[in-house]
């Protein structure tokens, strides 16, 4: 169990770049149909980090890493980030195994357990629930990986330096907190295919400004959330907040934005929802 | 390499099509299909992967229309195989440069960058790191500390006892580590980001 196994192995040696073409090409094409093979690699790519940074590579694997991890700022950059998570978890006092059975459900297990026919029965029913988990589960990961995928673009299309991009095939929507809004119609958006993405401009009242704010973006019909990165209030613009969103995200229907104020000491100061209409 | 992609709405929009009949499935799996285009160019280390993902999907525009009447098969492996040239063309451009000697000694001296502290201070990252251990859940920053802790000597036996107790096999474990220290990385970034640009 402490090794890699034959499969994990592969990949491996595939992310050291260790494999013939006709194998990292079967490996690559595969990565991009099979979210669960593309999971797995990834998580072997993790590991692979932490090996190289316990120390546990050869020499000649350290090298092939190296080449193929160590050569861009971001590559480096990630492995400084990974370097420090570890290290602070060394420096952390070992918590408390983790409980997965409490003592009395255990205590009471065993008593019963002098009954065959009554644990028989308990283990069927156990596997038809685990049986429906892992049903579950499979039919959850994958809109689970899309939903990852969408907050990543929004994070990267609403980083403080691409703020300052003008972007083309870009239109704006000025939306008042629904505190401030009077009798004026709910703003709405039409989506139209040369437009990519939406910048929404959140009014705010010129007594409570803050610096930092965490904002949520939500269907009203929808259950699933889209968080935004922190925003940073911008020196330029004060009072409007600067939201963007590819329009591929939206469909027909009113959205709902929480838009959360976070004060110095990380605490959630205050709270303004917004609404808008998408049509077309 | 910023470049400005050349993809036309049309395009566009016919891709969005040929992935999926449903747009809003469609636009998800355009996102996630960036993402693993752009990570396949990373395993080849092919120095610009936004870049050159930019470039598959317009190769990819301008034929879609086409490629709708003509391609059988998931879409994806067809974008698969324009990036796969797109690594070949580029591997070929280096050796025009460069000799084989002088790419070697290029990669030689960049796998000599160790783990090392350029740009942001060790301070920065342990702001950071403490700021989006925050924003997990409770249960997401126990699990995640439980795993890196420990010696070097104790680790492996460590995190195996780890996966018993949840359970779960090793390899279980390590991909819901690895969705955990995705969000935490990802955090991380942003806010050593959101930290160079106060400077």
């Amino acid at each position: 169990m402490n090794g890699p196994s034959r499969g994990e192995e592969s990949l491996r040696q595939f992310l050291l770049g260790k494999v013939d073409d006709a194998e990292r090409e079967r490996i690559e094409s595969r990565s991009l149909i099979d979210p669960q093979l593309k999971e797995q690699l990834l998580a072997v790519e993790q590991s692979l980090i932490d090996d190289y940074l316990e120390d546990r590579l050869t020499a000649d694997h350290r090298e092939s890493f190296l080449l193929q991890y160590g050569a861009s700022y971001g590559q480096r950059r990630k492995l400084r980030i990974a370097k420090s998570i570890k290290e602070y978890a060394e420096a952390q006092p070992v918590a408390a195994p983790i409980d997965t059975m409490p003592d009395v459900i255990s205590r009471r297990w065993f008593r019963l357990g002098a009954k065959p026919k009554f644990v028989w029965g308990v283990a069927a029913i156990l596997i038809v629930a685990l049986l429906l988990a892992v049903w579950l589960q499979s039919r959850r990961s994958q809109p689970d990986a899309q939903h990852l995928a969408m907050e990543r673009e929004l994070a990267s299309l609403n980083d403080p330096s691409r703020l300052r991009e003008v972007l083309p095939q870009m239109a704006s929507l000025s939306v008042s907190p629904i505190t401030l809004r009077k009798v004026e119609p709910q703003p709405q958006f039409t989506l139209r295919s040369e437009i990519r993405i939406l910048e929404l401009h959140l009014l705010q009242d010129q007594n409570e400004l803050h610096t930092r704010y965490r904002a949520v973006l939500q269907k009203e019909s929808d259950s699933k959330p889209l968080n935004f990165p922190e925003i940073q209030a911008s020196d330029e613009n004060p009072g409007v907040i600067r939201l963007r969103v590819p329009t591929l995200f939206l469909s027909r229907g009113t959205y709902q934005i929480i838009l959360s104020a976070i004060a110095a000491d990380g605490s959630v100061s205050s709270v303004e929802e917004y609404n808008f209409t998408v049509s077309g | 390499m910023v470049r400005d992609s050349v993809t036309n709405p049309d395009g566009f929009d016919e891709i969005l099509a040929w992935l999926n009949p449903d747009r809003e499935l469609a636009a998800t799996m355009y996102v996630q299909l960036r993402h693993d285009v752009a990570k396949i160019f990373l395993w080849n280390r092919c120095s610009d992967p936004e870049g050159l993902t930019d470039e598959v999907f317009d190769r990819v525009a301008r034929k879609v229309h086409n490629l709708r009447q003509t391609y059988n098969g998931d879409p994806r492996l067809f974008f698969y195989g324009v990036a796969r040239n797109l690594v070949k063309e580029t591997a070929k451009k280096v050796k025009t440069y460069a000799s084989f000697d002088d790419a070697g000694v290029t990669l030689r001296a960049r796998a000599q960058v160790e783990v090392d502290d350029e740009e942001e201070s060790v301070q920065a990252r342990e702001h950071c790191l403490q700021l989006c251990l925050n924003e997990l859940n409770s249960e997401q920053r126990r699990l995640i500390l439980e795993y890196y802790a420990m010696d070097e000597q104790g680790k492996i036996s460590h995190r195996v006892r780890i996966a018993r107790q949840l359970g779960l096999s090793i390899e279980t474990l390590r991909v819901r580590i690895y969705r955990i220290r995705v969000t935490l990385e990802e955090c991380i970034e942003r806010c050593l980001d959101r930290n160079d640009i106060k400077k």
